[in-house]
């Protein structure tokens, strides 16, 4: 019995980090309530599959708009901004836009925030028999006329059992882990 | 709502005082239970008559929206040349007219090279099925996109939603991105297709997302016991998907209030 119960606390930090939320940072100086309009820029893939960035974007926006805790620019729009600024700057994509950028992106889209995504990791890994998601990404919110970082999370997850033996709380593919992701990243706003 | 109805039918006493003989009135069409897109009709809604008066009377309206989305007011007022005015009003239940939607061809993300074509006509097939809705015909909404040039519909810009919604006269746009569309082979199971997709319904006029979702399916999903139920059909795994994301939609629709009042 006392063995069980050594086992069981042994194990108990391995199912809290299972648990455990993403890291968020959110700047004391900043208010929150202020963002109403926001755009979502072209995300970064740095992962082996380079449609990444885009399946990612694809999957977060779907959160984002489900959230209702912003006024979204529709992303054809900004997508068109982003390409134009771009163009003027010179600046190829994936180059991370400068403040001027983003202010000129701003001006143009209303946005008083914008969210930058990179994607770390998304692709299947095996473990043991099987095929699991791996799906990591950050997330930043910055401040649009200033660029200054309002909001910054960074968050990853293997889709395996979330408990030895047992097939519990699995995730089978990686639009499911990344959407999983996308709202467990957006409960930290 | 019950202090304005007060206010008026003081005026209307007032201007009966002031015309003895044949005093300004004026009678108002029955109130009635109307679709959304019939409120400007007024062939269909009536118009209120004036009765005595001097003069030729002017008359007009406006609507008001009561706290309750689908209740409009009209207010009919009329006023003649001497200055006297009366009013009436007009009582409108709205009804959501049948709203017409098109599917637009999705960004194919995955690496399926027919995928996005396939859950685009799966999914057309799903909603036609719904007699809750109009779907427009898919060689139409085909022969749109490539007329108005719409290279990814997922990131249209506000003038091409605008036309496109013109020509194919959509009132809604069901857009999209198929993420993933692959089978892969599993030593138990056998073949086992994965589909994924991130759609959106937008209104056409505005460009407004009024429902968005992330749809995963895989043939395993129903397994139950040593590979019994499970789905080794792609194309039967997407219709299934695609049924899914047509109730969503039908949900969706049915709670929009009229876009008239918008």
């Amino acid at each position: 019995m006392t063995r069980r119960l050594v086992y069981l606390i042994a194990a108990l930090p391995l199912f809290v980090s299972a648990c455990s939320g993403p890291g968020a940072y959110v700047n004391p100086d900043a208010d929150m309530g202020y963002y109403q309009r926001v755009g979502v820029a072209m995300f970064e893939s740095l992962a082996e599959d380079s449609k990444a960035g885009q399946k990612l974007q694809r999957i977060f926006l779907t959160e984002l708009l489900k959230h209702q805790d912003f006024e979204l620019v529709p992303q054809g729009q900004f997508d068109k901004v982003e390409t134009d600024v771009r163009t003027k700057q010179v600046l190829i994509w994936p180059a991370p836009l400068d403040s001027t950028g983003l202010a000129m992106i701003a001006q143009q889209t209303g946005a008083q925030g914008i969210i930058i995504g990179t994607v770390r990791e998304f692709r299947m890994e095996r473990v043991g028999q099987e095929e699991f998601p791996l799906v990591a990404f950050s997330l930043k919110l910055v401040d649009a006329p200033t660029g200054r970082v309002v909001w910054d999370v960074s968050i990853g997850e293997r889709g395996g059992p979330k408990l030895p033996v047992f097939s519990f709380g699995e995730t089978h593919t990686l639009s499911e882990l990344a959407t999983k992701l996308c709202r467990r990243a957006l409960g930290t706003m | 709502m019950n202090r304005v109805v007060a206010t008026v039918a003081v005026l209307v006493f007032g201007c009966a005082s002031a015309v003895s003989a044949d005093p300004l009135s004026l009678n108002c069409p029955p109130s009635e239970t109307i679709p959304c897109d019939q409120l400007d009709n007024l062939d269909r809604t009536g118009r209120a008559k004036v009765v005595g008066g001097c003069g030729d009377a002017s008359l007009m309206f406006r609507d008001s929206v009561l706290a309750v989305d689908s209740l409009v007011i009209r207010i009919w007022t009329a006023e003649d040349t001497c200055g006297e005015s009366a009013v009436c009003f007009q009582l409108f239940t709205l009804v959501s007219a049948i709203p017409r939607i098109a599917v637009l061809p999705l960004e194919n993300l995955s690496s399926a090279e027919e995928g996005g074509r396939v859950l685009q006509r799966l999914l057309e097939d799903a909603l036609g099925r719904s007699t809750d809705h109009v779907l427009i015909s898919p060689a139409k909404v085909d022969d749109a996109i490539s007329r108005g040039r719409v290279r990814q519909p997922v990131l249209m810009d506000d003038d091409q939603r605008q036309k496109l919604s013109e020509t194919v006269e959509a009132q809604y746009f069901l857009v999209g991105s198929l993420l993933n569309y692959e089978v892969y082979q599993d030593q138990y199971s056998g073949p086992i297709p994965m589909i994924s997709c991130a759609l959106q319904l937008q209104r056409a006029h505005d460009g407004r997302t009024i429902w968005s979702e992330s749809l995963h399916a895989v043939g395993n999903d129903g397994e139950w016991l040593f590979a019994l139920g499970v789905e080794h059909d792609i194309t039967r795994l997407g219709r299934e998907l695609a049924r899914k994301a047509a109730d969503a939609v039908g949900n969706a629709l049915s709670a929009q209030p009229c876009s008239v009042i918008r």
